[in-house]
């Protein structure tokens, strides 16, 4: 079953078409990443279904539900999504601690006390920073801050987790390893999740599907292995060549 | 949330400052009397009126003027009662209708000359204008002795006076000066670089400095100085051409809220209470049974040798001729050629 | 249906923010042709036909442009020093010489007569004759240019301390002495930022009311604001639209070199910051070390310590001039804090109208700031205008604005509202940059985790926002406190019975009533002001 439905999304800035008559399906439960040259409009097409960038036409839908048409109007702000996000830069708070950075959308939500407790210890375990609650960002190394963003997009076990670019900031060593954290996370919590990378291998390696964004245009979805077999055309070929 | 509780407190206390409490009368009085006097009457009336609040506005007298007349061409006089130097100014108020009438029995012992026979100002403090001195500066018998000297070229760069657009005794001298010696004499006092400026406590502190060596003063800055100090270098000089009355009057002005309150206060001023308190703040009383003020000379000697005599002739003509003595003055004095 | 309710109610905002701020410099423009009474030139024939209204323009103008000349030998030496040369002490010369910058001019000037009295400044006893004369348009110039010096000592300073010094340093490999690179590279590249202080400088001088109120008048040099004072104060009704007439040049005057400032500003700004490569190179002074150092020393002991000096000797004197330990004496703070009601009222009108003023400042520069910080958002420039047109325009005018928006139908004039108005469109500015700043400079994606973990927009403004901006808000809190809390040109025209400022306190004394009494509220008004800047930079450690 879809999860996520694109349909005739477009964006404009300006004159700038920065994303043109996508339509994209992802599905319940799997990693699909969003793989194209910087430029492409995969970012874009993720603060879309944030609800970060408000499309200038098309329609998103989650689970059956509208989230954006413009032809009717709708739009709903990103904080009514219920989705989590890891963003390039962390947006790690410098001001909150690591538990407060993490527990922020429970609070938000006026969870109860020890409910939120609980989540808070559990997901702390899940992304290996058990021991610093009580922390503040700057006291942590990058990878460290990563995964507070990692886990404040886990705690509310979204429907759907967006991630842009997460490991761009980190040295190459660490971030083979926090892939395989991030994908061994995904298949654990069966959590669907869409990233977007411009680092063909590390998108070999994560994806159940890829999405090839080339100038702003949908190229191909498929598996690695049928992208890397035969490639929908000569410009998903020219970024897989090298 | 406390930095919007804190603005709130301020609102708060900026309305009481402004708005005052409900059933409590106000009565805003406009004056050039110093602030130590005020200072010293403040606990005598907040004792005799209980039920009024008394709110003070304190300047020059001309500033005083001023500020009131553009409040009377916007159409709202916050002024309720007016108590400054320049009685040219009441005239000119009564002429225009802007003042109460008000006959206080207290007033029937006021010489007639000093009392507006239309009952709608009255002289309630005759402050006088001579002559200082530094007295470490000049020798004794080089003193100036006359108003007239000053214009003499002995006295080049070494005189001061108030400035007669600001201050009401300043103006006062201005008129008197030039209606006895005509404009000439001021032409002297510009060659001899007189500084107008500010009003008497300014005037008093460039002669006791040192800055000027002779300057045209109120008394009550000399006696004042003088009480404090007694080894200040200054000289009371009674001038031998006469001394110049100043008779500063009390008026209500006719768009007064509190018209009582305002009635109650002006008795108040007339009273011996009321009028003591004046005298201690070194002014004549209008009322010549009333001892001089500490350290000057008694009533009869200093107004019976005048440099004008004060009649309604010379009140009315001044009247009329009052913005055109102020500009004669500026062009002559303040203005730069 | 929110975002409606969410559009209106921006639109009335920015419509009261734009009542507050930009109607009142409006409307003096308007009222200088068309008063109640009709449509008529007859204003500009008034003012323009007296003869000292036309030296009023030529004499600003002088002393403006006399002043900047005056500020740049002092501002560009200074900041050279202290930025690029091994002079002793230069990191505590380079705080020292700001201090200026936070202190009110008529203090100087009250610290100056003072000392340069013709007759009997006390400089001029002890050269045993009247060697300096206060009381000149060179006087006005000395006080202008010993405290707006810091204008361009500022501007100049950021622009040397954010240029890549690898700039320098690659003359100096080429072949270059310090001297030719400084004539060659440096001052060339910090020309802007030196121009856009020079055009502030102008500007903030030719809108100083106080100084050449307190100097010029004794001495009979007469400037616009002097002018439109005297206009305003003694005029009545036709004054106030004579002044009106008088207060346009003014008015081009002070926008059309401020702009010129914000323009080179800006180009300063973007050319100077290419990341700094390396600490820069300081230039060895040799020989001339100690002699320069003792040149710097003399320049701060003229900004602050003779005149602090002289005012405070002043107020402790009983008979002002004896230099006898026998005339020391507190009477003066006594009569001055306990006899004279009006000096105790000053401080706490003062007080709360800085602190109000302040919050409210800071309350709206982050709203401002924010929506400066969202480019989707509308009404940017015209958010720009509300903000930095009353800054630029001079207090008079902005307070003869104020006087003709808000006598009829709601009387605000002669209260404390007026005076809070007025502080908060003019000093609205200094929190919304330094709040603006900050905005800029935090990362946009820490706003939007918060939104999409859930929070909306005011959730998202109260929890990260606002904590994250405190330290700006702070600091705009008492950049704007400071100048309001001795606020003098604006606040000498608003003021009505009970509404005295210390600044209208002070003026009222030095220039008119009691001058030996003046240095008293002017030691309390500078120690108050200190106090309230080592707070601040306290608070920002």
């Amino acid at each position: 079953m879809a999860q996520i439905i694109l349909r005739s999304l477009e964006k404009r800035f300006g004159s700038f078409l920065a994303v043109s008559h996508l339509d994209l399906e992802v599905h319940e439960g799997e990693l699909m990443t969003l793989l194209g040259p910087s430029g492409c409009g995969k970012t874009t097409t993720l603060r879309m279904i944030a609800g970060l960038e408000i499309p200038t036409a098309g329609r998103i839908e989650l689970a059956g539900q509208t989230l954006n048409d413009t032809a009717a109007g709708i739009a709903v702000p990103p904080e009514r999504r219920g989705m989590g996000m890891v963003f390039q830069s962390y947006a790690v708070w410098p001001h909150m601690t690591v538990a407060r950075n993490i527990d922020y959308p429970l609070r938000i939500r006026k969870v109860a006390r020890d409910e939120r407790e609980r989540r808070l210890a559990r997901t702390l375990e899940l992304v290996q920073l058990a021991g610093y609650a009580d922390r503040y960002p700057h006291q942590l190394s990058g990878g460290q801050q990563q995964r507070v963003a990692l886990a404040r997009g886990l705690i509310m076990e979204p429907a759907v987790l967006l991630l842009d670019e997460p490991l761009s900031n980190l040295d190459a060593k660490l971030r083979r390893a926090m892939r395989r954290e991030i994908r061994a996370i995904q298949r654990a919590l069966r959590m669907t999740m869409l990233y977007v990378t411009h680092d063909r291998e590390e998108a070999e390696e994560i994806s159940d599907r890829m999405a090839v964004l080339v100038a702003g245009r949908l190229a191909q979805v498929a598996t690695p292995a049928e992208i890397q077999s035969s490639p929908a055309d000569d410009e998903v070929r020219g970024f897989f060549a090298d | 949330m406390r930095a919007s509780l804190l603005v709130a407190a301020i609102i708060l206390s900026a309305t009481a400052a402004c708005g005052g409490g409900e059933n409590r009368q106000t009565v805003t009085i406009y004056t050039s009397i110093y602030e130590h006097v005020i200072a010293a009457l403040d606990p005598v009336l907040a004792k005799t009126f209980p039920d009024v609040t008394i709110r003070w506005f304190q300047r020059g007298s001309e500033d005083v003027a001023a500020r009131l007349n553009s409040e009377i061409a916007a159409g709202r006089v916050a002024a309720d009662l007016v108590m400054t130097s320049d009685p040219f100014w009441y005239e000119e108020l009564k002429e225009a209708g802007h003042l109460l009438e008000y006959r206080s029995p207290r007033a029937a012992g006021i010489p007639p000359a000093l009392n507006d026979p239309d009952g709608t100002f009255v002289t309630v403090r005759v402050p006088v204008m001579v002559l200082t001195v530094n007295t470490s500066r000049v020798a004794d018998g080089a003193w100036p002795r006359r108003f007239r000297e000053l214009a003499d070229p002995a006295w080049a760069g070494r005189i001061t006076m108030g400035d007669p657009n600001r201050s009401g005794s300043a103006f006062t001298a201005v008129a008197a000066l030039q209606r006895k010696y005509g404009w000439e004499y001021f032409e002297g006092l510009r060659r001899n670089d007189m500084l107008a400026a500010g009003g008497n406590s300014a005037v008093l502190s460039r002669v006791m400095t040192g800055e000027k060596d002779a300057g045209i003063i109120l008394l009550e800055n000399l006696l004042q100085a003088r009480a404090q100090n007694a080894s200040a270098p200054i000289a009371i000089v009674y001038p031998e051409d006469g001394a110049i009355l100043v008779p500063s009057p009390m008026a209500i002005m006719k768009t007064t809220a509190a018209p009582d309150a305002a009635r109650r206060l002006y008795d108040f001023f007339l009273s011996d209470a009321g009028q003591s308190a004046l005298v201690s703040g070194w002014m004549y009383s209008p009322f010549d049974h009333l001892e001089p003020p500490a350290g000057a000379r008694p009533w009869r000697e200093v107004f019976s040798a005048t440099l004008l005599p004060w009649t309604f002739e010379y009140l009315h003509e001044t009247t009329r001729a009052r913005d055109d003595i102020k500009r004669r003055f500026n062009s002559i004095v303040l203005e730069p050629r | 249906m929110s975002r409606f309710v969410g559009r209106f109610g921006g639109g009335v905002a920015a419509g009261l923010l734009a009542v507050v701020t930009i109607a009142p410099i409006i409307l003096v423009v308007i009222r200088s042709v068309a008063t109640p009474a009709g449509v008529t030139w007859r204003h500009y024939q008034e003012a323009f036909s007296d003869p000292a209204n036309l030296q009023a323009i030529g004499n600003t103008l002088v002393v403006s442009a006399a002043t900047v000349l005056f500020a740049a030998a002092l501002a560009i030496p200074a900041a050279w020093l202290v930025a690029r040369t091994d002079l002793p002490g230069a990191r505590r010369f380079r705080a020292l010489l700001l201090v200026p910058y936070v202190v009110p001019p008529y203090l100087g000037a009250i610290a100056w007569i003072n000392l340069a009295n013709p007759t009997v400044g006390w400089l001029n006893r002890a050269a045993g004759g009247t060697v300096f004369d206060i009381y000149t348009t060179t006087g006005i110039v000395w006080v202008l240019g010993l405290f707006y010096y810091t204008f361009m000592y500022l501007t100049s300073l950021s622009a040397l301390e954010n240029m890549d010094a690898s700039l320098e340093d690659a003359a100096r490999v080429s072949g270059a002495g310090p001297f030719t690179v400084l004539r060659t590279i440096t001052l060339p590249l910090i020309r802007p930022a030196i121009l856009a202080g020079a055009f502030l400088v102008f500007a903030a001088s030719a809108s100083a009311f106080g100084v050449p109120a307190l100097v010029g008048t004794p001495a009979r040099v007469h400037v616009l604001t002097t002018r439109i004072y005297s206009h305003v104060t003694t005029g009545g009704l036709d004054g106030l639209y004579t002044a009106a007439a008088l207060s346009v040049p003014l008015l081009v005057i002070a926008l059309l070199t401020w702009m010129l400032a914000d323009r080179l500003g800006r180009g300063g700004r973007i050319t100077s910051v290419t990341g700094k490569a390396s600490a820069p190179s300081r230039v060895a002074l040799g020989a001339w070390r100690w002699p320069i150092c003792a040149a710097v020393a003399s320049l701060v002991f003229l900004t602050c310590l003779l005149p602090v000096f002289a005012i405070v000797l002043t107020s402790l004197m009983n008979v002002v001039g004896d230099f006898r330990w026998s005339n020391v004496t507190i009477d003066k703070y006594r009569y001055v804090l306990l006899t004279r009601p009006d000096t105790a009222r000053g401080f706490i009108n003062s007080f709360a109208l800085a602190f109000a003023a302040a919050t409210l400042a800071v309350a709206i520069g982050t709203g401002v700031a924010y929506v400066q910080g969202h480019p989707h958002l509308k009404a940017r420039r015209a958010l720009d205008l509300c903000v930095n047109l009353p800054y630029a325009a001079p207090g008079t005018i902005l307070a003869l604005g104020l006087i003709l928006l808000w006598s009829w139908p709601l009387a605000l004039i002669d209260t404390l509202w007026v005076l809070l108005l007025a502080y908060v469109a003019k000093h609205l500015s200094l929190a919304v940059r330094s709040i603006t700043t900050a905005v800029r400079q935090t990362d946009v994606t820490l706003e939007e985790a918060a939104r999409i973990s859930g929070a909306g927009v005011m959730m998202t403004f109260r929890t990260i926002w606002i904590p994250l901006l405190r330290p700006a808000i702070l600091a705009g809190f008492f950049l704007v406190f400071m100048p309001a809390f001795g606020e003098l040109t604006m606040s000498i025209l608003l003021v009505g019975p009970g509404t005295e400022t210390v600044g209208t306190v002070l003026f009222a004394l030095q220039e008119y009533a009691d001058p030996p009494s003046a240095s008293v509220v002017a030691v309390l008004i500078l120690a108050f002001i200190l106090a309230a800047y080592a707070a601040a930079a306290a608070l920002a450690r």
